[in-house]
């Protein structure tokens, strides 16, 4: 049996450690089992996983959600939960807050992690360090995860970029080439900017200037044969491109029937949702979706359920679509905040900013559904089960099931080395 | 000069006190001694030694020397500048050429060295481009165009310079490039406009070409409050508040061209600083913190806006709130002038110190700065300023030298500019050597350094054709300090064939973000650099002022009065809609958070995105524009004004004093915005007199020092990059064109992305420009009689230079092919989408 172990590649090798344990030991019906042996086959191959999930959509809670009222609700402990009350989901065992009753039935295709933690207590740093995996400084600009996935995976479509940021915009490239960047899209209803002819300006009006302006600019590159310049003649091939492609209807979400506008919802973070769609389908492999308006330090419970009405409807749609199309399982959707909410009940009847143990909500490719990993403790300070996951080891997660190389090193162009998920190791509990 | 030749003399003599009698054994790398006193270290590295035992006099490399006695001659001897020439500021018109040819020669004989020759002179077209766009930021309009290439006099290029750098666009253009160093944010905390005192400090230490070493040591050692007119420079140290350490890392690579942020947390891996070195330089600035609020008048507000009665708690946080346009002013500042010393943090992992323990202040290199002996009172964050910009610490001399070599020639003589080494070498050590006396013997005059650069011949030579790139380091080809080679004419095999580059020519290089900006809004508005922006929060300062002279209990009564009178927080359903039903879908409830306007102004909603989006673009263009300008319906901002950093809810609305519909990332913002709403009108209107006032009346010589100059603008596409925000907006075309974001130091770029070629052909230069019926230049080529007058006023407009015969004809047969009337239209777009006007030659 030794010499068999040996002869197999390390994927079946993994997989036939698995089985046996489980043949043998029957210790896959013991889920802290489950754990262990998805850590000791991490410890023989460390990040080299096929990828589970080809494309992500990161659905960026800004202003930082109550975890309590939304994904971490403990009806244990009604001191800290206040007036929100829990729901059974489609997964067993597994419940939710009232205010996601859409989502709840999607829960046999998400997992849930209820014991995140930062080390950042304020929106912006805590949000760099979310994006980023690093703490933020003053002295370097780290890349954002999307940053990441451009510059080690790179695109599958080659006219759109593979990195699309919708709404808010924490950060970007870092110390990379600034194309590996999220393209920005300030209102998911407007789309790409600038990507139309004027109405006035008809096809061969706008052909005559293209011809007159690339015989001005050919004369031009061959005087000065360099290669910033050979890269705008490349770049206005390529705009045209786009311009006349088929891949920017992608970004055009009035081609969308009412039904799925309505379906998702018809509030700017809902449109959001129905765009990263339609980027997936035209393989960008990275999406972020924000949204505001969580910082209830005010009135938390009213607020919280109102954005949710708008938060749940989005995200059970775009988990319904994708599914329905196929897309969900390569498609990872991960739901998150910078920080969570603390358990103390402030006079105001608001939350106020806590690092300390918070949710995030993964779903489709690469998860395995129906999971939670950890517990928080009646308190809400620490973990009662599991242990606490920080930013990185999130990130790493992502990265994980994406099937990149943990180990990657860039350098900064000081010399300095940086990782995709920094020192974040994967939470294999959540992974399929 | 006479200060520069007199401090070192001060400390030359100092120094020889100290050392005069102290015979010292110097050991050579090699083992040889010699024992005797150092007379004088030369500039160059070289030092004068009188042996003991027959008092004869050696000059010699310090080179040869151990690392201990380098050391001990860097730490105690400043540099010798006594062979410095003094120049009368602005130079005559002699200095100013021995100056430039005595460059020129330098690069020539460089270039000899290497048998290659320098490019040939630019022409008059080139040259005057070229000089606008690296002294102005911009290209020359029209009329300037036809101006410059009327005259005929030897002495145009040298006036066009001086006019140039004396002109408000200077401000504007280098404003741009310091504030990318700088880091120059309007926010920076959450204090409303806690930069912006900072930022008028840099334009005015620019407008008034502030001598550089006198900047630098105003910006490491202000403290007090930031809103006192005149006090902008604490925004320096302010800018990292709370972060002591990244400053200090930030200041030593902005200003000695050193890499010390490795050393922040481990020893540096590739140089010599250890992390306690790092520590004992940070314990200058320690201490320097957020100001506290020790003020006895602010703690009392504070306690009274606390206790301040009121029914529901969301009453109580709109008092916070009404209170915040004052607080916001009057917290922002540093506190401390340095303790000079600081603790190592708990878990330093060395053997040259323990974990936690207190070090005083010393310098990493140059000489050794003793601290003040009236440490309490004084501080140490001045003595720290005054050893890092002096004449006396060669690096700094070198970094600005340097810098401002690099933006004239498009390449360092060392670069990058601020990664230097102790071994690293500039391409030319001699000329290096001369630019860093030139800038001390110029005491630091930075608008007088530039002009030397401008008028040598080398600045006015064409640029290299091909491609610059680093020497290969294996190619044997080259002569070994070769650093960088221009590629032979094959872009696969661009060894073969190639030469040597030492600035033959400046190098071509694309317009920055907002070198193309300010082009492009010039063709509009001619009149571009006299403009300011009228939405700067200058009032702070005035508001400040009054603010910081009343009583916390009159601050107290005089908002809360307003408070009570304000109106209601209705505001919101001035937006709602006319409509119940959705228009286009009638069958369908409307949206009321999905609104446009129509072409008469009024609100109409509808029940979804798809819907709106079709009304919208049914309508007229100049309904639609309407919306662009002024309604900005269904908010356009995405971001929320509160708290920038966050998305604005669509459904959370208010109008602004304007009537304009404004989103909000929540209703606590929304609530804050409209409490403050009376007051900032109210306020506002009254500051802006008061500032007018003092600009007309002049009697305060103090404000008028400080008053802005220029004709405040509200449209901000009618602006310079320079007034268009700090950083620029989300998503403007500045940034997309790389632009700094403002966060990180110098992190502005020129690397190509398919959105900027979007923006040059749909955007600003289809919607503002060529379809802009009052664009100035627009306007003046369609005036021209003929077609072929029409096409050279377009190129003189866009390229400074008339079409040649071949793209005469290619022009007259595109316009034919066309067929339109407004065909001067399409020639405008067609030479702002070519790559010669997106390139500086």
């Amino acid at each position: 049996m030794k010499t068999d172990i040996k002869k197999l590649d390390e994927l079946n090798r993994r997989e036939f450690i698995a089985s046996a344990a489980k043949a043998c030991l029957g210790v896959g019906l013991l889920p802290m089992a489950g754990s262990y042996i998805h850590h000791s086959a991490k410890a023989l191959t460390p990040g080299s996983r096929p990828a589970t999930a080809r494309y992500v959509i990161y659905l960026n809670m800004t202003g930082a959600m109550s975890h309590l009222d939304t994904f971490g609700t403990n009806p244990d402990a009604p001191e800290i939960q206040g007036p929100t009350k829990s729901i059974q989901t489609s997964a067993d065992g597994v419940i939710l807050s009232e205010n996601l009753p859409l989502t709840a039935k999607h829960m046999h295709n998400s997992a849930i992690i209820r014991t995140m933690s930062t080390s950042q207590g304020a929106h912006e740093q805590a949000s760099y360090l979310m994006h980023t995996s690093y703490l933020k400084r003053g002295t370097i600009a780290h890349p954002t995860f999307g940053s990441w996935v451009s510059k080690l995976s790179g695109g599958i479509n080659n006219t759109i970029p593979s990195n699309v940021q919708i709404g808010s915009n924490p950060a970007g490239a870092g110390f990379l080439e600034s194309r590996f960047g999220p393209l920005p899209i300030g209102n998911p209803a407007a789309g790409l900017a600038n990507s139309k002819l004027a109405d006035y300006i008809d096809e061969s009006r706008f052909g005559g200037r293209l011809a007159m302006a690339q015989k001005m600019n050919s004369s031009y590159s061959e005087k000065y044969d360099q290669k910033q310049v050979r890269a705008y003649s490349d770049l206005y091939k390529d705009a045209v491109k786009l311009m006349r492609s088929e891949d920017l209807k992608a970004f055009d979400i009035t081609l969308e029937p009412e039904q799925m506008h309505e379906l998702y919802g018809t509030t700017n973070f809902g449109q959001g949702c129905l765009l990263a769609r339609r980027l997936i389908e035209n393989q960008v492999r990275y999406v972020e979706v924000s949204r505001g308006g969580w910082d209830t330090h005010d009135n938390n419970f009213e607020s919280v359920a109102t954005n949710c009405a708008d938060m749940d409807k989005a995200l059970s749609a775009l988990l319904l679509d994708l599914e329905m199309r196929g897309l969900l399982k390569e498609t990872m959707v991960v739901l998150t905040s910078e920080f969570g909410r603390t358990p103390k009940i402030n006079e105001r009847d608001g939350r106020d900013h806590w690092p300390y143990g918070f949710t995030a909500f993964l779903a489709g490719g690469g998860i395995k559904g129906g999971t939670v990993y950890g517990k928080m403790d009646e308190v809400g300070r620490n973990p009662a089960e599991g242990k606490f996951v920080d930013p990185a080891s999130l990130n790493a997660t992502i990265a994980h099931a994406m099937g990149l190389p943990l180990n990657d090193v860039q350098y900064s162009p000081s010399g300095r080395p940086f990782t995709v998920a920094h020192d974040g190791n994967p939470l294999f509990d959540v992974l399929a | 000069m006479k200060l520069a030749f007199f401090i070192p003399f001060v400390f030359y003599f100092f120094s020889c006190t100290l050392s005069f009698g102290t015979n010292r054994d110097f050991h050579s790398i090699k083992g040889q001694k010699i024992n005797g006193t150092v007379v004088k270290y030369f500039e160059d590295g070289d030092v004068l030694l009188k042996r003991s035992k027959d008092m004869q006099l050696f000059r010699i490399s310090l080179d040869i020397f151990t690392e201990d006695d380098q050391a001990f001659v860097k730490n105690n001897f400043p540099p010798n500048h006594d062979a410095l020439p003094t120049f009368s500021r602005p130079l005559s018109e002699r200095d100013l050429a021995i100056n430039a040819q005595f460059i020129d020669r330098i690069v020539e004989a460089k270039l000899r060295s290497y048998k290659e020759r320098p490019n040939k002179e630019i022409s008059n077209e080139t040259f005057l481009r070229r000089a606008f766009l690296k002294i102005i930021g911009r290209i020359p309009t029209l009329d300037e165009t036809q101006e410059f290439l009327a005259q005929r006099d030897r002495k145009a290029r040298g006036q066009l310079i001086d006019k140039l750098l004396a002109s408000d666009g200077y401000d504007k253009n280098w404003y741009i490039y310091w504030a990318d160093i700088l880091r120059a944010k309007t926010r920076v905390g959450n204090k409303g406009s806690d930069g912006y005192p900072f930022v008028k400090y840099v334009k005015d230490s620019i407008a008034e070409n502030k001598p550089y070493d006198k900047w630098v040591k105003e910006m490491l050692s202000s403290t007090g409050p930031m809103w006192v007119r005149g006090n902008g420079a604490v925004g320096y140290f302010y800018r990292d508040q709370g972060m002591g350490l990244d400053n200090m890392a930030n200041t030593v690579r902005v200003f000695l061209g050193t890499s010390l942020e490795c050393a922040q947390c481990h020893d540096h891996p590739f140089d010599r600083w250890t992390q306690k070195q790092f520590y004992e330089m940070a314990a200058f600035t320690n201490g320097a913190e957020r100001m506290n609020s020790k003020d006895e008048e602010m703690g009392k507000l504070k306690k009274m806006v606390r206790s301040a009665q009121s029914a529901s708690p969301e009453e109580r946080n709109n008092i916070r709130r009404a209170f915040l346009p004052v607080t916001d002013l009057l917290e922002p500042g540093l506190d401390d002038l340095g303790k000079g010393e600081i603790s190592l943090p708990n878990d330093y992992q060395y053997d040259n110190a323990k974990p936690g323990e207190k070090l005083e202040a010393k310098t990493i290199f140059g000489l050794v700065v003793q601290l003040d002996e009236n440490l309490k009172e004084m501080g140490s964050r001045s003595s720290y300023a005054s050893w890092l910009a002096s004449p006396d610490n060669p690096r700094f001399s070198t970094v600005i030298a340097n810098r401002l070599w690099k933006t004239a020639f498009g390449i360092g003589l060392i670069e990058p500019v601020d990664n230097m080494y102790d071994d690293t070498l500039p391409t030319h050590p001699k000329l290096m050597l001369h630019l860093e006396k030139l800038m001390v013997a110029l005491d630091y005059d930075i608008k007088e350094f530039l002009r030397i650069l401008y008028n040598t011949q080398t600045f006015q030579r064409e640029a290299p054709l091909r491609d610059i790139t680093s020497r290969d380091t294996k190619d044997e080809s080259m002569p070994i300090e070769v650093k960088w080679v221009i590629s032979g004419p094959n872009p696969n095999f661009p060894k073969r064939g190639a030469a040597p580059f030492f600035y033959q020519g400046p190098t071509m290089e694309r317009m920055s973000g907002e070198q193309i900006w300010d082009s492009l809004v010039s063709l509009n508005f001619p009149d571009l650099d006299s403009r300011i922006s009228s939405r700067a929060p200058e009032d702070g300062f005035e508001k400040y002022a009054r603010y910081s002279s009343m009583k916390a209990e009159d601050i107290f009564e005089e908002v809360m009065s307003k408070f009570k009178t304000r109106p209601m927080a209705n505001m919101a359903n001035n937006t709602a809609p006319l409509n119940k039903k959705c228009p286009l879908k009638p069958g369908r409830d409307a949206n009321p958070s999905i609104t446009a306007k129509n072409e008469k102004g009024e609100t109409i909603a509808f029940c979804c995105n798809g819907c709106k989006n079709k009304f919208t673009a049914a309508l007229p263009a100049e309904a639609k524009n309407l919306q662009m300008a002024s309604a900005k319906a269904g908010p356009l901002n995405t971001m929320c004004p509160i708290k920038p950093n966050r998305d604005a809810d669509p459904s959370i609305t208010a109008k602004n004093e304007k009537g304009e519909t404004v989103a909000f990332c929540c209703n606590g913002c929304k609530s804050k915005f409209a409490a403050s709403l009376p007051a900032m009108t109210a306020g506002g209107g009254s500051m802006m007199m008061g500032s007018m006032g003092s600009m007309a009346g002049g009697d305060s010589s103090d404000s008028d020092s400080y008053a802005r100059k220029g004709n405040p603008t509200r449209d901000s596409n009618s602006l310079r990059a320079a007034e268009v925000g700090d950083p620029a907006p989300r998503g403007h075309m500045i940034l997309q064109f790389g632009g700094s974001p403002r966060d990180q130091i110098q992190v502005s770029h020129k690397e190509a992305a398919v959105n900027q070629v979007l923006a040059l052909i749909n955007g600003y230069v289809e919607k503002n420009l060529v379809n802009n019926k009052k664009s100035v230049t627009l306007n003046q080529v369609a005036e021209g009689t003929t077609m072929e007058e029409k096409i050279h006023l377009a190129f003189l407009a866009i390229l400074q230079r008339k079409a040649n015969t071949a793209e005469l004809r290619d022009f007259k047969e595109m316009i034919n092919q066309l067929n339109v009337e407004d065909y001067h239209k399409d020639i405008v777009w067609t030479l702002l989408n070519s790559h010669e006007f997106m390139f500086v030659q």
